[in-house]
């Protein structure tokens, strides 16, 4: 792996553990001590600090030790988790957040002053003493010592004889101990005989010893220069496995090996005692706690788990996924090409070639339903990362906030997931910003104290659905209802309902707010959440109750490449209309067609009159179907309004993959890309809002209302 | 200089005056080979509401939405109904695959340095500033015509606009 590709993936994984630190360090404030969460959240600044260094970014790596230190102090219970803390440790990954970026941008400045902010406020938190070892013992010198020094192991087997010719092996051993620390040390008692057979001039003693030291190799084996020929010594350097005296290989290592290794029991004895051991399965078994057969479920269930583990995941990059979405997207239709196409088919055969080709359709399908799958991904990393933003403007506004997941499970295309952090941050800062009140005025509502955010994701028909909902104040009907008129939305003796009215808190500029905060109620922000989400194809809604909250419902298709479509014809052309944004078709009678003055022409659609729009003539194409009365009229909503469509005839409904226009050619009005059809033509996929615009630019003032004064 | 920079230098030099040549009323024209992807039959078009007439539409190419122009109308020329030696030369011009529709698809031809002419100062109904030179074959007289510039022209846009 070269260094560019050890970076990327350095990148990626330093992102990803930021964003798990974050939402662990806004959970630590919560829980408190949570012994589980403190390592998981050391651990993940520990690999940072590591992986940082391995890639070269010292400046990032030791930062993160800065954090790193503060946060041992709190594995110690040292240091006691204080919301004060955790802004600066927040503060901290933001910083980090903010290098990586640079980094990954392959250079450029980080805000030096932040940083030293962000460094003394840690220090801070460290005592005194331990800020003076951190930077001039255990810092720099302890790195810089450390590999100074060296260790050795030493098997040390003496003649039996030796202390015949006068050596003392205490003498030896004390030479060493002159030479640096021992750091292990075990005498090996097993050789000694029993009391009545032990001869006092021999010697029935071996040692293991581990020594750390900063002489060389050949300084350690001159010790045993006089006893060297006689004796078994095997000196080995094991300075690898260490680290700060402590072997690290004994970490992977099973109780019985560090003992045998010892020397001190053999492996025999180990084997021994292992055949005699029970596994807990079976001895909760013979004491009647579990039946055999439960314990061999779990035992399975254990393997398979474990297997599943260890397939685990692969990064794909997702340009590959893209085309490979867009590749079944094109099998699909060319399978429904050769479905329309069998009529024509040889007639003999037509019945096997039929069953064949519905199962080519059948499979066509899942394979695009399992390729779209691989897309998806949980919204719970969207959503989990709101803990953040809601504790931050909590703590700025002196709110209690709660803030509520649920259907965190629910799965999402990946870039549609990316798309929605933007307006959903800015949902859940209106929420805090307009919606929650203060405690003390909860309290006079009668509301409990803490305000709850609720978050919720689900799966309904084919779409998405996600709910931001506050126990707030809600939103009031008339001020919103005064402004619309004051910004000449709407006329002074309109009464749009409910939900038309709402709408207009999306239009640019539109703000209720009596107050201008810094975080929102300039009137910027709703309008660019509702372009957000009509460039995801989906619709945003408000429901909302005076005192007791808001609502902002948010439906997403399901996935961004395919579209349910009606194919309708004009003239010689063939458009497909979203299926989503249909809401019924109609023949009206001619009684039903009527010509508003200056408003253009509407149409009765039970009781309601909505405006109409002759598809042939926004789009200049040629028909003789021009009387509403023999043609159709599909009624469509844009999500601010509803308004009939006039088209030729409805030809059926198909799924369309989506093409785009601008990648040839550029955006054209009206059209939001396009798609091809069974027999291999394109057909322009209509732009409702697109359309909506080109009908109505001239006339502002038809919103939703009910056109009375038409009847 | 590597093997294969070699051979796509030697590539280049091959087919740097090499053009295909195709027939737009009385006239030849020809454009740069290297521009042409493929030359497929008049296969119909969908329409593309409120475009200027030289626009026809787009078709679909193997799973590609392709935007279609008629040279005859983007200069000026008399329309002229589609038969069926109507083609339509693919081409790519700067990372955009567009189709273009001539009369008929003459040749493939290779000019010598000495058969080639800087842009003349008369007018043939073609911008001049869309001709990159004329090429002399025999007899006949080819415009080369410079197909970034006719394709990237403003009142089109179709290159320039996002």
């Amino acid at each position: 792996m070269d260094q560019s590709s050890l970076m990327e993936t350095f990148i990626t994984e330093a992102t990803e553990l930021l964003q798990d630190l974050e939402i662990d360090l806004v959970s630590l404030e919560d829980s408190g001590e949570d012994d589980e969460l403190i390592n998981r959240i050391f651990r993940a600044a520990h690999t940072i600090k590591g992986s940082a260094g391995v890639v070269g970014l010292t400046a990032l790596s030791d930062f993160t030790h800065s954090m790193e230190s503060v946060l041992d102090l709190v594995r110690d219970h040292k240091l006691v988790v204080t919301n004060d803390l955790v802004s600066v440790l927040l503060r901290a990954v933001d910083l980090l957040k903010e290098m990586i970026r640079v980094a990954s941008e392959g250079g450029g400045d980080i805000d030096e002053r932040e940083m030293q902010f962000v460094l003394t406020m840690l220090r801070r938190f460290l005592p005194a003493a331990s800020v003076q070892e951190s930077i001039t013992e255990k810092e720099v010198p302890e790195n810089r010592e450390e590999s100074k020094y060296a260790y050795f192991e030493i098997e040390l087997a003496l003649p039996e004889t030796i202390l015949e010719t006068g050596t003392d092996p205490l003498m030896l051993l004390r030479e060493l101990q002159d030479m640096g620390e021992i750091v292990e040390l075990e005498v090996t008692t097993q050789d000694t005989p029993d009391f009545h057979s032990l001869d006092i001039y021999k010697l029935y003693l071996r040692w293991h010893l581990v020594i750390r030291t900063r002489e060389l190799q050949s300084k350690v084996e001159n010790v045993f220069v006089f006893v060297q020929d006689s004796s078994q010594i095997a000196i080995e350097d094991v300075t690898r496995f260490f680290k700060d005296g402590v072997d690290l290989r004994v970490a992977d290592m099973k109780l019985g090996e560090i003992l045998t290794d010892k020397g001190l029991v053999s492996k025999k004895d180990i084997e021994e005692v292992l055949s005699s051991q029970q596994k807990i399965g079976e001895l909760l078994v013979q004491r009647g706690k579990v039946s055999e057969h439960d314990v061999r479920s779990a035992l399975e269930k254990q393997l398979k788990s474990r297997e599943i583990k260890k397939a685990s995941t692969i990064r794909v990059d997702t340009d590959k996924l893209d085309k490979l979405v867009n590749l079944v997207g094109e099998m699909v239709i060319a399978v429904a090409r050769v479905n329309q196409q069998q009529c024509s088919m040889l007639p003999g055969n037509k019945r096997s070639a039929q069953g064949a080709i519905e199962s080519l359709e059948r499979i066509s399908r899942d394979l695009q339903e399992q390729v779209m799958r691989v897309r998806m991904v949980p919204v719970e990393g969207l959503f989990s990362r709101f803990h953040r933003v809601i504790r931050d403007l909590a703590n700025d506004q002196h709110k209690l906030i709660r803030l509520e997941l649920s259907g965190t499970e629910t799965e999402l295309d990946k870039n549609v997931v990316e798309q929605l952090s933007d307006p959903l941050k800015h949902l859940i800062r209106n929420a805090i910003d307009h919606g929650v009140e203060l405690p003390e005025e909860r309290v006079n509502a009668g509301k409990a104290e803490e305000a709850t955010v609720k978050l919720c994701a689900y799966q309904q028909e084919g779409e998405i659905i996600i709910e931001i909902a506050d126990d707030g104040q809600g939103i009031d009907h008339k001020s919103v209802l005064k402004k619309a008129i004051e910004k000449g939305f709407i006329r002074n003796d309109d009464t749009p309902n409910e939900k038309a009215l709402y709408q207009f808190l999306f239009m640019p500029g539109f703000s209720t707010a009596k107050q201008v905060t810094e975080v929102s109620g300039r009137g910027v922000g709703l309008d660019v959440v509702k372009q957000n989400i009509d460039e995801l194809r989906g619709t945003i809604e408000v429901i909302s109750e005076v005192g007791k909250g808001t609502t902002f419902k948010i439906r997403l298709p399901l996935t961004l490449a395919i579209i349910d479509g009606m194919n309708v014809k004009v003239g010689e052309e063939i458009i497909t209309i979203p299926l989503l944004s249909i809401v019924e078709s109609i023949r009206p009678t001619k009684e039903a067609v009527k010509t508003v003055q200056g408003e253009g022409e509407v149409i009765d659609a039970r009781g309601e009159y909505l405006p109409l729009v002759r598809l042939h003539s926004v789009f200049g194409i040629e028909t003789d179907k021009t009387d509403p009365s023999e043609a159709l009229v599909v009624i469509v909503e844009s999500g601010q309004r509803r308004f009939g469509v006039l088209v030729d005839d409805m030809l059926g409904q198909q799924q369309a993959v989506i093409k785009s226009l601008e990648k040839n050619f550029h955006q054209v009005d009206g059209a939001s890309g396009a798609t091809i059809l069974g027999d291999g033509t394109v057909s322009l996929i209509l732009d409702i809002h697109g359309l909506e615009k080109m009908a109505f630019s001239s006339s502002q003032l038809d919103f939703g209302h009910r056109g009375s004064e038409a009847a | 200089m590597s093997k294969l920079e070699q051979v796509n230098e030697a590539i280049s030099t091959a087919t740097a005056n090499q053009f295909v040549t195709f027939t737009l009323g009385d006239e030849e024209y020809g454009i740069a080979i290297l521009k042409v992807q493929e030359i497929i039959g008049y296969p119909g078009f969908t329409k593309i509401p409120n475009m200027p007439s030289f626009v026809k539409g787009v078709i679909n190419l193997r799973g590609s939405v392709v935007p279609v122009i008629d040279l005859r109308l983007k200069f000026a020329m008399q329309e002229r109904e589609y038969d069926t030696y109507t083609v339509i030369a693919i081409l790519e011009v700067k990372e955009k695959v567009i189709g273009v529709i001539v009369d008929a698809v003459s040749d493939v031809i290779t000019l010598k340095e000495d058969e080639m002419q800087p842009t003349p100062d008369f007018s043939s109904g073609v911008k001049v500033e869309f001709i990159s030179g004329m090429g002399r074959k025999g007899d006949t007289l080819i415009i080369l015509l410079d197909i970034d510039r006719v394709l990237s022209e403003g009142e089109i846009g179709m290159l320039s606009a996002a």
